[in-house]
């Protein structure tokens, strides 16, 4: 015990301080939302801006770092718990080519464009287009089609390459296509003379493996979003998404959102689309499990059928890693993982200049599709019951105008309609995933060419962004980052 | 094993050298600067081990493929030593003890701030680290053959999990269990 007294002078003083902080702790406490997470509120702030902090209601955390799409929703059971951290493993493993002797994750593809969930939702976050030094997996895809509908009002398949284009595939079998992304500059100014860029991308298929795909083909272009809060926008009412395109049909201006929808396979009815860039799919399951097969090629007890098209003999007769590959209870446990991701708290709401920036998101009218707040109904997971949340959309679609159209219809969805994304948590994209490239195909290299990039029902708020003194762009992007 | 050898020395050479009083500017520098910042990362430490790491990815990800490949060191087959020296690790660290020296730990913190809390966390801790030390046969046996030892175990360690957290609430601190 030579170095006794070194211990001794080690913990003295963590003592001395942890005993003064321990002075702090009922006032602290008083802060708590009750379920055991701490909020130490900075000085002076209020209660309304405790309500605007907590982006997802009780499933609110306070992390702003590499992790913060990655979190738990406070208030999980300890059974609830383990299903999350299971999911969170299936979530993030990669998947190999069947038959392996990982029996547990085998069968990949035979086509796929990545080989694990977070291999494109890195970190639960979002993706980004690749770049000619950096060209895999990095949560770009293309829908394809060809016109007309399906019985369940889908979008037709393309008869030799299916609905997406896998882009990889396993020895042995060919990848379907290779995706080539064009850029065009387009110049503007804002009214204060203001210079500004966007790159507009124009993309095509080369390395066609099962030939060609002629001229009625659509393709969309579709980046990987972020994961988290789901669950939450999973509990809003129906109505509630319903009421909000009423009111805004009865607005007299540009604005009037429709809700999608869409085919549910697991209710075998029409519901109403929720998820995806065209809200195209109806529940997280769906979403989840639509993925695994579409992205991964993961069959699953609900997408039963590899994603082989007949033109495709190498594919159909390539070894499966099991029937289904993905077992019920791991799509059960990867469904509640993302349902059970929570939403990040929201940074620095009381400063000047975001206050600054949300009325002007509010008098451009940006706060008509993307709604601020909305409360959620009854949910199985109870920390997403009833809560108050402030997920910035009203997941209606809406004409964005001829620039971002993808001429593509997705169940209700037209070519120039998509879903208003939701907006929280955006603010923290580049801690978590290193970029910051937004919309659909992640054409915007930063939060002000999204707005730019705007159009048609939005375009009187895009004019009103071009319209700002420096002063106000600089307080609405403030606004969108604290978010 | 010569190159892993140096490997080895050379890491363990600079865990020493971030711990050594005579060293300046070193981590352990960094700690006592913010003890209060660093006592959340010592609770946020046997937390994230106890729940995020130990119960949920080392076992029950296992339990629930019963796949020799999810088996933390399935190569090595060392996988019972390693759930047994995690589960002592949190035990040290709480306790303030290591073989050979002890000090105050987290439990002197805890025991200011709820006497009853500190016994119960102290008690689940070594519940824990006796679950571990009991097992029948190795860990590639038990998730094929019978898995509810490391059951046990996760449940265990999720109690033990709940009540890390709620120690840390009685000093003030948020921690987060996952990885």
């Amino acid at each position: 015990m030579a170095d006794h007294s070194v211990v001794r002078g080690l913990v003295v003083p963590i003592l001395a301080a942890v005993v003064a902080a321990m002075g702090l702790t009922a006032v602290i406490a008083a802060c708590s939302d009750g379920s055991g997470t701490v909020r130490e509120s900075p000085a002076g702030s209020t209660p309304d801006a405790v309500r605007l902090a907590a982006s997802g209601g009780a499933a609110t955390v306070d992390n702003d770092g590499a992790n913060a799409f990655a979190q738990p929703t406070p208030g999980l059971s300890a059974e609830q718990r383990r299903a999350f951290e299971v999911g969170n493993n299936f979530f993030n493993d990669n998947w190999v080519t069947a038959p392996a002797s990982t029996t547990a994750r085998d069968g990949l593809g035979p086509t796929f464009n990545a080989q694990s969930c977070s291999s494109c939702h890195f970190k639960d976050g979002r993706g980004q287009p690749p770049t000619p030094t950096d060209p895999g997996e990095r949560g770009l895809l293309l829908r394809l089609s060809v016109p007309g509908n399906t019985r369940d009002g889908a979008p037709v398949p393309h008869p030799n390459y299916g609905d997406q284009l896998q882009d990889r595939s396993i020895n042995g079998v060919s990848a379907e296509g290779a995706i080539s992304i064009s850029e065009r500059e387009i110049r503007g100014t804002y009214l204060d003379g203001t210079p500004y860029s966007l790159m507009e991308p124009t993309y095509e298929v080369d390395e066609l493996a099962y030939g060609p795909l002629g001229n009625e083909t659509m393709a969309s272009p579709r980046i990987a979003p972020p994961v988290f809060g789901v669950g939450l926008l999973e509990a809003i009412p129906e109505s509630t998404i319903r009421d909000l395109a009423q009111a805004q049909a009865a607005e007299k201006d540009e604005i009037s959102g429709r809700a999608n929808m869409v085919w549910s396979p697991a209710a075998q009815a029409t519901a109403l689309g929720r998820f995806g860039w065209k809200a195209n799919v109806a529940t997280v399951e769906e979403q989840t499990l639509g993925a695994f097969l579409g992205d991964i090629g993961i069959t699953s007890t609900l997408f039963d059928r590899q994603n082989c098209m007949p033109a495709q003999p190498g594919c159909s007769a390539a070894p499966a890693g099991g029937e289904p590959e993905l077992t019920d209870n791991k799509a059960q446990r990867v469904t509640f993982y993302s349902r059970a991701l929570a939403v990040p708290e929201r940074r620095n709401v009381g400063e000047p200049q975001n206050k600054r920036g949300s009325k002007v998101f509010e008098r451009l009218n940006c706060s008509a599709c993307h709604v601020p707040e909305i409360a959620t109904g009854d949910s199985d997971l109870a920390p997403l019951s009833n809560q108050t949340i402030r997920p910035y959309t009203d997941l209606l679609l809406h004409d964005m105008g001829p620039r971002l159209a993808d001429g593509r219809p997705d169940f209700g969805a037209d070519g120039s309609e998509w879903r208003t994304p939701p907006l929280w948590g955006i603010g923290l994209t580049e801690t978590v995933n290193g970029h910051t490239r937004f919309l659909h195909d992640g054409r915007a290299r930063n939060l002000e060419e999204a707005i730019l990039w705007h159009g048609g029902e939005a375009a009187p708020a895009q004019r009103g962004f071009i319209a700002l003194p420096v002063a106000d762009r600089v307080a609405l992007i403030a606004f969108l980052n604290s978010l | 094993m010569n190159l892993l050898s140096e490997l080895l020395v050379a890491d363990l050479t600079s865990v020493a050298a971030a711990w050594d009083p005579d060293v300046k500017d070193n981590y352990r520098t960094a700690f006592l600067a913010d003890p209060v910042k660093s006592v959340g990362y010592m609770f946020r430490g046997i937390g994230a081990l106890t729940v995020g790491e130990l119960a949920s990815q080392r076992i029950a990800v296992a339990i629930e493929t019963a796949d020799q490949e999810d088996e933390h060191s399935c190569f090595s087959d060392n996988t019972n030593a390693d759930l047994r020296n995690n589960a002592l690790g949190v035990q040290w660290v709480y306790l303030g003890t290591y073989p050979g020296t002890s000090g105050p730990g987290l439990d002197t913190l805890v025991q200011e701030a709820d006497a009853d809390l500190n016994e119960k966390l102290t008690l689940q801790i070594e519940a824990s680290v006796k679950l571990t030390q009991a097992y029948p046969t190795t860990f590639d046996q038990m998730i094929v053959l019978d898995p509810e030892p490391l059951e046990l175990t996760v449940k265990a360690l999720e109690v033990q999990g709940e009540l890390i957290a709620r120690a840390a609430s009685s000093l003030g601190l948020n921690v987060e269990l996952g990885v």
